[in-house]
């Protein structure tokens, strides 16, 4: 059976009581791993929000967004915090940044915003893009020119297509309301252009996986990219 | 004349304030044609078969081959009737029955 994930869900973290509500929602729609934005301030005690989600069965791994105005704060901040964090997302609103966040392979998950001089996610970015490119669903369900968001969402997911790059897709939500079923978030996907089972990995496999993956390397942070331990033999042995 | 197939759609409807059928069908009709237009309307032959009681859980019907394009006109509903609203479906089916006997297993 496919295990779905929503890899950005915003809540409020001491809101439990919405918080709760969405995990009920979640639960139903068969979301198995949920990416919570937990700021650095608030990573260290856990916030009671993750227990929350955890409760209902819920996988929850901590993300980190980062909007970094230069290419060196950008630096600084993965090697700052990269360690502490399950899923690590740049937004990419300056063309310096974008550079380099897809390329670096502490990046996992990549953001064009709306706004911006980085002009937005180009050929020549696809084609080196080692991290996935994320859509997300609050893009288009916000109030005001829908149809020139469409089309640009439109324009970057044909790009990651023709270059092969990832494209996950998630919500953004910080209330119940603004969730939706990552079935629903795939079928969005397919009609902006994704092969449906492209589409249906960009909400099930690749999220899953980049958690999974960035588990074992803060688990095992001496291990090289593509290594993975078999078996341990005893000390005395 | 063949018999055009159809697919079935459970719709999860969250809101604050329960809302009507007529608000439900309503909110569906105009997001397929925002999205699809008249033209796409037409294909995808949308057509609500019920509502639950408690005014939450919709049932919709369309043409087999429309199946992503009805679910991504429900994605992008974001207000019904002025209230925010959120449309998720819960469960696909190819026969009415068996998307009853699928929910209610479900629910056990």
């Amino acid at each position: 059976m496919k295990q779905y994930a929503d890899l950005h869900i915003c809540p409020r973290l001491d809101d439990i009581s919405n918080a709760r509500s969405m995990a009920n929602v979640l639960s139903e729609l068969e979301t198995r791993v949920v990416g919570l934005v937990v700021p650095p301030d608030q990573l260290t005690p856990t916030p009671p929000t993750v227990n929350t989600f955890m409760e209902l069965g819920i996988d929850v791994a901590k993300r980190l967004n980062l909007t970094p105005r230069s290419r060196e704060e950008l630096l600084r901040n993965l090697r700052r915090y990269r360690s502490k964090y399950e899923i690590v997302a740049v937004d990419c609103g300056i063309a310096s940044v974008s550079r380099v966040a897809v390329r670096d392979r502490r990046v996992d998950i990549v953001r064009f915003p709306k706004r911006g001089s980085g002009g937005g996610f180009r050929g020549n970015l696809a084609r080196t893009c080692r991290a996935a490119l994320e859509f997300n669903m609050s893009e288009l369900t916000e109030a005001w020119g829908f149809q020139a968001r469409l089309h640009r969402v439109r324009r970057e997911i044909e790009i990651a297509a023709e270059a092969s790059t990832v494209v996950i897709g998630s919500t953004n939500a910080s209330s119940p309301c603004e969730l939706r079923a990552p079935r629903d978030v795939a079928a969005v996907l397919h009609v902006l252009g994704l092969s449906l089972e492209a589409a249906l990995n960009g909400v099930s496999v690749i999220p899953v996986a980049i958690v999974k993956e960035n588990r074992l390397r803060m688990r095992e942070p001496d291990l090289e990219e593509g290594v993975r331990i078999v078996e341990r033999k005893a000390h005395n042995e | 004349m063949s018999r055009t197939a159809h697919r079935y759609l459970l719709v999860r409807f969250l809101t604050k304030d329960p809302i009507s059928a007529q608000a439900i069908e309503e909110a569906v009709r105009h997001s397929v044609e925002e999205m699809f237009g008249k033209f796409g309307s037409a294909e995808i032959k949308a057509r609500l078969m019920g509502v639950s009681s408690a005014g939450d859980k919709a049932t919709f019907r369309c043409a087999l081959g429309s199946v992503e394009k009805l679910r991504t006109a429900l994605a992008m509903i974001s207000h019904v009737n002025g209230q925010p609203a959120a449309a998720m479906v819960v469960k696909s089916s190819g026969t009415i029955k068996a998307l009853r006997v699928r929910f209610q297993r479900q629910q056990k």
